[in-house]
């Protein structure tokens, strides 16, 4: 956005989808004197200044209309000082002196279609008696426009060569604004047949490699040479260079973006251009949006319809979503879990699976129907991974548990989460089966995506021969109860003052096993926790915290909306129930 | 009603033994989802890298769920498939892998196997190609039945996905 007192040659992108023939751009050009009908830069400041003055008076300016005698002198000023006001059209060819002269000469067999209308343009224009101005049109498709030479050429270098993606680019001509590649709509992704093209034109080639769609040029140019009246000189007529500059370019691309280079400059400073001839004139012109503006009404009525469109299609995809979604109740959390057992490194032996088995301690609750435990396949190591043995294994669980605190426990109290037990063990071809490692994980207090690497390790025994015994015929020392891997069970059972102690259980470390774990939590305190922080909603997660303080708000909600249910129910019942007092 | 977004694309795989491979996935998810939007499996091209041993696919995948629980979380099941000199083509590992349920960019590696026959046919595999194929693929991944399987590990899959969750938090549910 340029200031009023800027005038920076620049470039404007607009957007439109509109039909482009609608498109008019209003050109003013004048040559630069001192009663010039276009108003100079003072003349505005000071018209604006007189205006901003009288406004504080409280005077409204007078607009008084202009009399004949004023149009007349205006109309002379204009032969004078060479004002000319053209309206433009897209693609509204404009003739040049040369081109009048030149077009205009006749029609032979050869000349093409172009020429045969712009003779018969110019003959229309001879028999108005209409003369080609200053103002005049290069469009597409004309064949001695050198100003296409700009197209190529960006820095003042005389040496300068147009690279091939220039050249590519600049030659891309296509007025089919449809193609397939470009207009994607939601259904259509790709063709379903024929996706190879296996013998592309020249244009295909061109138009697939550089990316840029189809566009349309038109330059609105000012013939700046030197007026000879006809009618005056009588001598032999020495051919004028040709002088001619570019007041503006307009480029449409077939997405509807509009390029005006320069931008419009109605209410701006006007932009110079000097004819650099002996007697150098300077010219100043305006460019402004001549187009017929959309009537209110329309436009009001264009904005309704697409505002409708849009609710429609929200409205839409909302009824498919739904509203419900199945909540636990009150007082309980509910923890999903979706893991896999991903794979396993650097065990002692091949042909592995895996063993796993959840347990939940006081207070979790799952559905019987729920699978606490499974056995992998039994998995060879992959020759992919050169300095590991590793074996993969992909396997998907899933559990669904339910934390319900009882009443008793402390207000505040972290519960205890369930453990996952991983027994690691082999199985060759001669049947020899041997434990490859013990590991456990605890399910994370906290809901989210882990990755995690477990290490194993296997108990053994005391002496040496295990260790043969295990090599030659299979067979090894394992656990009892599994649970021994994190805290056994007898120990917890027990309640006795002394710490635990493994001391004198032998093991050896084995491999890593890669788990990924996915931890979902939901409840009705977090709704209510999320509920709670409307305004300044962080995005930090709650966890137990938010479950643990809201739990009692949440239970005694639930416990007054059953009391209420039971009133309303007595209340009822009262009132149906036959009452014999009544008849007495 | 909950929504989830996943976005994001299959990269591209590594570790196989030959590369001219392509995969054919599939999403597969509980009752309580529904796609609204997007296609839910697919098969990638071919591609036969020159010099380094991965083959890269990124193929898109953009799906819109829709929600009723949190149960039957969408998976992947995915199948790599070779394709030789001679146009046949071999079916080289199954994968599965769970979509992940925070929001967020995941990059993923989703290892695969395939199923191990007896020496004669391991043999036979290793010259002329061809593996056993799994009965039913898709109930494989219920975990139930997988003890019976013996397999062999071969590459891994390369997943990179975006999730974006909708309307989860109204309903008490984290991430």
């Amino acid at each position: 956005m340029s200031g009023f007192y800027e005038n920076h040659v620049n470039c404007a992108v607009y957007c439109s989808t509109d039909t482009i023939s609608n498109f008019k751009i209003r050109v003013k050009l004048e040559r630069l004197t001192s009663n010039a009908l276009l108003p100079s830069l003072q003349r505005l400041k000071i018209e604006e200044d007189l205006s901003r003055l009288l406004e504080i008076d409280d005077k409204n300016p007078n607009k008084t209309k202009a009399s004949k005698t004023d149009l007349a002198q205006a109309l002379d000023e204009s032969k004078r000082s060479d004002y000319e006001e053209v309206i433009v059209g897209w693609q509204q060819k404009l003739f040049n002196r040369l081109e009048f002269d030149q077009y205009g000469k006749g029609v032979g067999a050869e000349s093409s279609a172009l020429e045969r209308k712009y003779y018969d343009d110019i003959q229309k224009m001879k028999m108005n008696r209409k003369q080609p101005g200053r103002v005049f049109t290069y469009i597409e498709g004309d064949t001695n426009c050198f100003v296409k030479d700009l197209d190529y050429f960006m820095t003042d270098s005389p040496n300068e060569e147009p690279s091939q993606l220039a050249l590519g680019i600049n030659n891309i001509r296509k007025r089919r604004g449809g193609q397939s590649r470009l207009r994607i709509s939601e259904d259509d992704y790709l063709p379903k047949a024929n996706i190879i093209n296996r013998k592309p034109t020249p244009d295909d080639i061109r138009t697939n490699h550089l990316a840029t769609l189809p566009h349309q040029t038109m330059y609105i140019m000012a013939d700046l040479s030197d007026r000879v009246d006809h009618a005056t000189a009588g001598l032999v007529l020495l051919p004028q260079p040709t002088n001619e500059r570019v007041l503006c370019m307009v480029r449409v691309y077939s997405n509807g973006t509009i390029v005006i280079e320069p931008d419009f400059n109605s209410g701006k400073m006007a932009y110079l251009v000097e004819t650099g001839n002996l007697n150098n004139e300077v010219y100043h012109y305006y460019l402004e949006h001549g187009s017929m503006a959309i009537h209110k009404d329309d436009l009001v009525k264009e904005k309704k319809l697409l505002n409708e469109v849009r609710l429609r299609k929200q409205t839409h995809l909302a009824q498919l979503v739904g509203n419900y979604f199945e909540k636990p109740l009150p007082g309980a959390l509910r923890l999903n879990l979706y893991g896999e057992i991903v794979s396993g490194k650097n065990f002692e032996y091949d042909e592995l699976y895996v063993y796993y088995c959840l347990d939940l301690p006081e207070s979790w609750r799952a559905e019987a129907s729920m699978v606490f435990s499974g056995y992998t396949h039994t998995a060879t190591a992959t020759e992919s991974s050169r300095h590991d043995d590793v074996v993969y294994y992909s396997h998907p669980f899933e559990f669904e548990l339910w934390y319900v605190p009882s009443k008793d426990s402390a207000d505040r109290e972290l519960p205890p989460m369930p453990k996952i037990y991983f027994q690691v063990a082999s199985q060759d071809g001669w049947g020899r089966h041997r434990a490859e490692g013990y590991t456990y994980i605890d399910i994370p207090s906290f809901p989210g995506f882990y990755d995690e690497e477990l290490s194993c390790w296997r108990p053994r025994g005391d002496t040496i021969f295990n260790e043969l015994r295990r090599f030659f015929i299979g067979g090894s020392n394992e656990l009892e109860d599994i649970s021994y891997v994190a805290i056994p069970r007898q120990f917890q059972n027990e309640k006795n003052k002394n710490p635990m102690s493994r001391f004198g259980f032998r093991t050896e470390s084995t491999g890593t096993l890669n788990v990924r774990l996915n931890v979902i939590f939901q409840s009705e305190e977090i709704a209510m926790e999320y509920g709670k922080k409307e305004r300044g909603r962080s995005k930090s997660r709650f966890g137990f915290d938010a479950f643990m303080s809201n739990i009692n708000a949440t239970l005694d909600a639930y416990e007054q909306a059953r009391r209420r249910a039971l009133e309303v129910r007595e209340s009822t019942l009262q009132i149906f129930s036959p009452q014999e007092s009544a008849y007495e | 009603m909950s929504e989830v977004h996943v976005i994001g694309q299959i990269l591209g795989a590594s570790g196989f033994p030959e590369s001219s491979v392509f995969c054919k996935w599939k999403v597969q998810m509980g009752s309580a989802w529904r796609v609204l939007q997007g296609d839910h499996e697919g098969q990638t091209q071919i591609d036969e890298p020159s010099d380094e041993p991965i083959a890269n696919w990124c193929h898109p995948i953009d799906l819109h769920f829709a929600t009723k629980g949190l149960q039957g979380w969408p998976k992947f099941h995915l199948q790599v498939w070779h394709q030789d000199v001679y146009g046949r083509n071999e079916l080289y590992s199954y994968g599965f892998c769970h979509v992940p349920t925070s929001p967020g960019l995941h990059e993923i590696d989703c290892v695969t196997w395939r199923p191990k026959g007896s020496l004669i046919e391991e043999l036979k595999t290793q010259f002329i190609g061809g593996s056993a194929q799994l009965k039913n693929p898709d109930l494989v991944s219920s975990s139930a039945e997988l003890y019976k399987l013996r397999t062999v590990s071969m590459g891994k899959v390369h997943l990179r996905l975006h999730v974006i969750v909708r309307n989860f938090d109204k309903y008490g549910v984290e991430f």
